[in-house]
């Protein structure tokens, strides 16, 4: 028995992960201005002790994270409109990406750091390591988007020449 | 690209207009003018098989290479 799904157009598998997306971004959105406005209120508190310090530099990656979901946001969209190979979706895909790598790079930051001040062996098994996952995963994102933006660039060619094949 | 389609000179010789010839060959003027204005990638066989019909004329008539 096959599963028949619809992936493009409306009432579609891409429909409904756009707004899953839209959903997370609003309660992202939400999460990123409170805890922001926390870490600036408090600001003192926060920077005091080390821990709460590599939180507040992990808050920055909120930013790019909420790009890149704005980014796929767009992509989804154009997937809903059945417009699979638009230009427009490898900009967003090369956004996508620089933002993952910045994401990467800010907790290959915080790993590095927190490498340099933790003593306790607990706290520096699971703190360190969860960082550097984090990182890892996030760079290794970047890549594979990278490719795919290169596969994108390919099919939008051989569609342009498809359709210009008289 | 160096390959030149000088189809709006045979339309002229055979005094037919891209419509018409459109029309004749099946394919959308849309199309039609995408050669014209030498913006194709490709030209199938037999979309140059039914242009030379048309205009009963030879491949070498429409087709050029122009360094």
């Amino acid at each position: 028995m096959r599963l028949k799904v619809k992936i493009l157009g409306k009432k579609s598998l891409s429909s409904g992960i756009e707004m899953g997306l839209i959903i997370l971004l609003i309660i992202g959105l939400i999460i990123a201005m409170t805890v922001g406005s926390l870490i600036i209120i408090d600001w003192e508190n926060w920077m005091s002790l080390f821990l709460t310090k590599t939180i507040a530099i992990a808050y920055l990656s909120s930013f790019p994270v909420l790009i890149m979901v704005i980014e796929f946001i767009k992509i989804f969209q154009n997937l809903r409109k059945e417009k699979a190979f638009e230009k427009q979706n490898i900009k967003y895909l090369k956004i996508s990406y620089i933002a993952s790598f910045i994401i990467s790079g800010i907790y290959l930051f915080n790993t590095i750091l927190m490498l340099t001040k933790i003593t306790q062996i607990d706290a520096f098994v699971v703190y360190p390591i969860l960082m550097a996952v984090i990182a890892i995963v996030f760079f290794l994102f970047g890549i594979g988007l990278i490719v795919l933006t290169e596969i994108y660039k390919k099919a939008i060619q051989f569609k342009e020449e498809n359709e210009l094949t008289i | 690209m160096a390959i030149i389609v000088n189809l709006d000179v045979m339309l002229a010789k055979r005094k037919i207009s891209s419509l018409e010839l459109a029309e004749k060959i099946g394919i959308t003027p849309a199309n039609l003018s995408i050669l014209k204005t030498n913006k194709g990638k490709a030209i199938r066989f037999s979309t140059l098989d039914a242009i030379c019909k048309a205009l009963n004329c030879t491949p070498g008539d429409i087709l050029e290479y122009r360094e």
